[in-house]
């Protein structure tokens, strides 16, 4: 009896000497027209303050690496970006669909004005997340072999000052920086209106460092983001202070931004979610791809990466 | 215990919480945050220059990267880098970034603007770092941290907790191992001390718990062994003692056997298991004592047992010897002599009876009281078992004594056996007798004594068809004859005394005539007395010589004339004649013969001195004596001696032989009268005629003399038969040279008539009667003259 207790005891104890377990949500996310609503979240609603932290990478490449590092426990990244964090053998899920590009996403170049020109120029793309995706799609449906492009591997925060200077010929980018080069003279070669529907922001939990408060937390601040994104989506103009905030973007170039970019509400992540011959053929597009590219080697086990579970509590909460 | 236990160690554990909690808060916290500050300072330092360099580069983007990678740690509220013209160059918030500080963070305006590098608010830690132009000391930014150290100070104060906790338990542990370690040696010495006790009760009473002085048991391993040691002492007694009870229990003849209060047995030796017939102990353990014990006496065993607490009732059955009956487990009884004792165990009663099986005893008391009571050869009581029985007797009895009187002749005649036989089939008869309450005992060989309640009569009547039945021994028919005593028993006490006059009255002759009854009453007693009396008297009348003599003259037929005389022994007892017929019987019956002829002849041949001494004309004296004692070599030595003495001539004494009939070996007697005839004293035979031996026998004896009794004359005097008998006596006589003289001639005629027959003497009264000595002194004197 007192043996046993003894032993109960000390375990508690030795077990209570480690790390203190973080309790809020930690949400990694890179500046995209898409993910600012999620900002625009915790500015409406304080009380995030206490269950959410938001982590501000400065390019897709860091968020991934903060999944990796377990840095962050929800990230916003793209769905082939998912896909691949997939392939790679890490423990995560798709659980909300964000918004989709519908030409937020762009090949710019400032001084040449045709893909074709481009041929043995070199390109800036952020070949470590979407860029990938998005340069083998571009090269793809141009008809292009990728060998035909010097690519420089950049992430998009360097992009604006890469093309300025001219280091690079073209980049591989999107909002905001997109809009920003643009408006320096910059003209767009190619962008994600040529490939609707594939470039997918997506909210990925990573089920390491996850538990059922987080959840329920998490639970708690998508269906706030719904409602967000339904009003936003009603009339953005409100919102365009408090999406701008990080984006820096003329009114002119916000409002093409977001019509660039296509915010989902809960009504559309439960169509999209409940499409499974969809999600099943795009993953398998991306997937595809990514091994093609040698960005991953083995197939991904990809069967478990879509949860509704979240969309589900979401509806149920609403 | 328990609740004094759990107390102490809440105290103890109370005390090291407070200890580590003051500790803490004194030394440790303060300690903790200087080291979170330097090191924070350190780092900050170095990220300073990293930046530094990045800067001089112009490569802005490498310091944001570098910012958000550092704004992904937990504990950083805000993270920025600030231009020395106060605007925020990058922020963790990106929306920050290019604002001026003033209206992003106002209130660290102040904080980058002093000197102050370190700044401690509830828990947050505000560290500033300038970031130097490289290789100058002005700074071109300023590296702004705030971080949150709650939860290092939170995980430290965890930490402090839980390492007080850890410590109390370790010392929980270890007290808690000491405890352990101390039970397993406690455990480790009881276990010794127990397995000394266990083999000690096993038997090993030698074992000893091992005294260790140190231990904690030091003082009862002592008083263990102290206790092992007297136990084993008594052990040893108990083992000794058991053992001398089974050598007892083994040698011990009597049965033992112990039983509850109930009555059930618990245990019995071999002895009674022999004894009770049964094959093993536990045949009897557990079974009803009632199994050993009469059926007729159950109940009463019963009651002893039910009613233990009345003392009348056991009183007289503990610790006392009685004889009772037991049943064997066949059912056959045999009398025990029996010891019943009671004694207590657990307040328990406990009975042991101790047994003997008396049987051969009985036996032997049987057989004894057979030997001792009943006659071996006839089965019937003898004179102690007589005595015995009659004491049942309802008085008076009727008594009498028979004695057989063809036994002798048979035992001679037949031998012992058929004697013996005779004797067994006299007693059938005797048994045969209708007499009421009857009782047979043999007191001598052929003597009966049987003792009756019925009467006198009846006695008569019954022993008279007894006397002369005919019984067949062999081929042989006796009649029954017998002799016999009777009287009336009134007294118990009277009995030997009836047997003693019994024994005295069968002795007389006169009463040993074939069926003839002696009646034992007041007359036969005072007869007997009388006898003893006068014997007595005798006795002393011969010592004091005051028996005297009359002397009856014989004559001669022919001249009439005194020619001898008869000495005849006169006795006046108390003035009193007694005749001589009396006290010469009673003499010859007590044995006083032999004295009394001595004194006749020393008395005769006394006085026949003095008479030739005073010149007197002696006659010859004849002296009577019996032919029973007369052949004896003394008598005829005192005659030869007296006449000796007294110098007198011997034919002066005749001896006249009486009894004739009594001679048996005549030769003997013959021998003797020659002696006696040769030294000159003459012998006659007295009284002839009343014995029975025939005339020729008596005269071939060497007698001068032969002295024919009255009778004879009277029977010559009445018939021609009688007289010629009497002349043929005299006639044969005379042929011999015998002289005779007939006695008691009283009258006339009888003279005449013997003269005629020519009978040499004549004696009595006719001529004269016995004269007293000075009478026949005087008739000698005229004889002389």
């Amino acid at each position: 009896m007192w043996n046993k207790c003894f032993i109960t005891v000390l375990i508690i104890v030795l077990s209570a000497c480690t790390d203190k377990q973080v309790d809020k949500v930690r949400i990694g996310t890179n500046i995209w027209p898409g993910y600012e609503p999620l900002f625009v979240v915790q500015q409406k609603h304080p009380k995030f303050n206490d269950t959410i932290r938001f982590v501000e990478y400065r390019n897709a490449s860091q968020v991934l690496n903060g999944i990796i590092n377990n840095s962050i426990d929800v990230a916003a990244v793209t769905l082939d970006e998912a896909v691949k964090i997939k392939a790679l053998g890490y423990n995560i899920e798709v659980i909300w669909l964000v918004d989709e590009s519908f030409g937020a996403d762009a090949l710019i170049s400032k001084h040449y004005d045709s893909i074709e020109a481009l041929e043995g120029k070199k390109i800036a793309v952020e070949t470590s997340a979407l860029g990938a995706y998005f340069f083998s799609r571009l090269v793809s449906i141009n008809n292009f072999n990728k060998l035909d492009f010097k690519v420089v591997n950049l992430e998009v925060n360097r992009h604006f000052d890469a093309l300025n200077s001219g280091a690079v010929d073209a980049v591989l980018t999107f909002e905001p920086v997109k809009s920003k080069l643009v408006e320096k003279g910059a003209q767009v070669l190619f962008d994600s209106k040529h490939i609707p529907g594939e470039i997918i922001d997506v909210l990925v939990v990573n089920n390491n460092q996850f538990n059922e408060l987080k959840e329920k937390e998490l639970v708690s601040f998508l269906s706030a983001f719904h409602k967000t994104v339904t009003a936003i989506n009603q009339d953005i103009s409100p919102y365009f202070s408090s999406l701008n905030r990080r984006l820096n973007l003329t009114e002119s170039q916000f409002k093409q931004t977001y019509q660039e970019v296509r915010l989902f509400d809960l009504e559309a992540n439960q169509v999209w979610f409940k499409d499974m011959p969809f999600q099943n053929a795009l993953i398998e597009r991306y997937a595809n791809v990514l091994q093609q590219e040698g960005i991953t080697e083995e197939v991904c086990q990809c069967k478990h990466l879509i949860n509704s579970k979240y969309v589900e509590l979401v509806a149920n909460e609403r | 215990m328990k609740g004094k236990f759990i107390l102490t160690s809440l105290s103890i554990f109370s005390l090291v919480i407070t200890c580590s909690i003051l500790l803490y808060f004194a030394v440790i916290k303060e300690e903790l945050i200087d080291s979170i500050v330097n090191e924070e300072l350190v780092s900050l330092s170095f990220s300073a220059e990293v930046l530094a360099y990045n800067f001089s580069h112009e490569d802005t983007e490498q310091v944001k990267n570098w910012l958000t990678l550092k704004s992904e740690l937990d504990d950083v509220n805000r993270i920025m880098v600030i231009s020395t013209g106060r605007t925020v160059i990058a922020s963790n918030y990106i929306a920050d970034e290019g604002k001026p500080l003033l209206e992003v963070e106002p209130e660290i305006f102040n904080f980058i603007s002093s000197n102050q590098h370190v700044e401690l608010v509830n828990s947050s830690l505000r560290l500033m770092q300038p970031i130097y132009h490289l290789g100058t000391n002005s700074p071109s930014h300023y590296l702004y941290l705030k971080r949150n150290i709650s939860s290092n100070l939170e995980q430290l104060e965890s930490q402090v907790f839980y390492l007080s906790l850890l410590l109390f338990f370790l010392f929980l542990f270890f007290f808690f191992l000491y405890l352990k370690l101390k039970r397993l040696q406690i455990k480790s010495e009881i276990y010794a001390l127990q397995k000394a006790l266990s083999e000690f009760n096993g038997g090993s009473y030698q074992v000893r718990a091992t005294e260790h002085l140190k231990s904690d048991f030091y003082s009862l391993q002592c008083s263990l062994n102290d206790s092992f040691a007297l136990n084993e002492h008594l052990q040893n007694y108990l083992k000794e003692q058991a053992q001398f009870a089974d050598l007892v229990n083994g040698l011990v003849t009597d049965a033992i056997i112990e039983t509850d209060q109930l009555g059930i047995i618990t245990h019995v030796n071999t002895t009674a298991v022999t004894m009770f017939g049964y094959e093993n102990e536990n045949e009897l353990i557990g079974s009803s004592v009632a199994l050993l014990i009469p059926t007729r006496y159950q109940k009463q065993h019963h009651h002893s047992m039910t009613n233990r607490s009345d003392k009348l009732v056991t009183g007289h059955v503990l610790n006392e010897v009685r004889n009772v009956e037991a049943t064997k487990k066949n059912g056959e009884e045999f009398p025990v002599e029996i010891v019943i004792s009671q004694y207590e165990v657990s307040k328990q009663s406990r009975f042991v009876a101790f047994l003997r099986d008396i049987s051969s005893i009985k036996e032997y008391e049987r057989s004894i009281e057979q030997l001792a009571y009943f006659d071996s050869l006839t089965a019937v009581l003898n004179l102690n078992g007589l005595r015995k029985h009659i004491h049942h007797q309802a008085l008076p009895l009727q008594f009498s004594v028979l004695e057989l009187s063809d036994l002798q002749d048979l035992n001679d005649v037949y031998g012992n056996k058929l004697g013996d036989k005779y004797l067994c089939k006299f007693v059938a008869e005797l048994k045969l007798l209708h007499l009421e309450n009857l009782l047979i005992a043999r007191i001598r060989s052929g003597r009966f004594l049987v003792i009756h309640s019925s009467s006198l009569k009846e006695e008569s009547k019954q022993f008279h068809k007894l006397h002369k039945r005919e019984i067949l021994l062999n081929d042989l028919v006796v009649k029954i004859r017998f002799v016999r005593c009777t009287a009336k028993l009134e007294h118990i006490e009277k009995l030997d005394e009836l047997l003693e006059l019994s024994g005295l009255a069968l002795r007389e002759p006169e009463n040993r005539v074939v069926g003839s009854v002696v009646k034992i009453d007041m007359e036969f007693v005072e007869g007997l007395k009388y006898q003893a009396w006068l014997k007595q008297a005798l006795e002393k009348a011969i010592e004091k010589e005051e028996l005297y003599f009359a002397y009856q003259p014989k004559f001669d037929t022919q001249t009439l004339k005194p020619c001898a005389a008869e000495a005849l022994m006169r006795w006046q007892c108390d003035g009193k004649a007694i005749s001589p017929g009396v006290f010469i019987s009673l003499a010859e019956k007590k044995g006083l013969m032999p004295q009394l002829d001595r004194y006749v002849i020393k008395t005769v041949c006394k006085q026949i001195r003095r008479w030739l001494d005073m010149g007197l004309h002696v006659l010859p004296i004849s002296i009577n004596l019996s032919a029973r004692h007369l052949f004896e070599q003394d008598t005829i030595t005192a005659i030869f001696e007296h006449v000796g003495e007294f110098d007198i001539p011997p034919h002066m004494l005749e001896v006249e032989v009486t009894e004739y009939g009594l001679i048996k070996d005549y030769k003997k007697t013959a021998i003797n009268m020659m002696r006696l005839e040769k030294a000159g004293i003459s012998v006659a035979i007295d009284d002839y005629g009343t014995g029975h031996a025939n005339l020729e026998t008596v005269l071939s004896l060497p007698i001068k003399h032969l002295k024919i009794d009255q009778s004879f004359i009277r029977l010559g005097m009445k018939s021609v038969k009688g007289q010629a008998i009497l002349e043929n006596i005299i006639s044969l006589a005379k042929s011999l040279k015998v002289v005779t003289t007939a006695e008691g001639v009283e009258t006339k005629e009888q003279l005449e008539y013997l003269k005629s027959a020519q009978c040499d003497a004549i004696q009595g009264f006719l001529l004269s009667k016995p004269m007293l000595k000075s009478d026949f002194e005087l008739l000698m004197k005229e004889l002389n003259n």
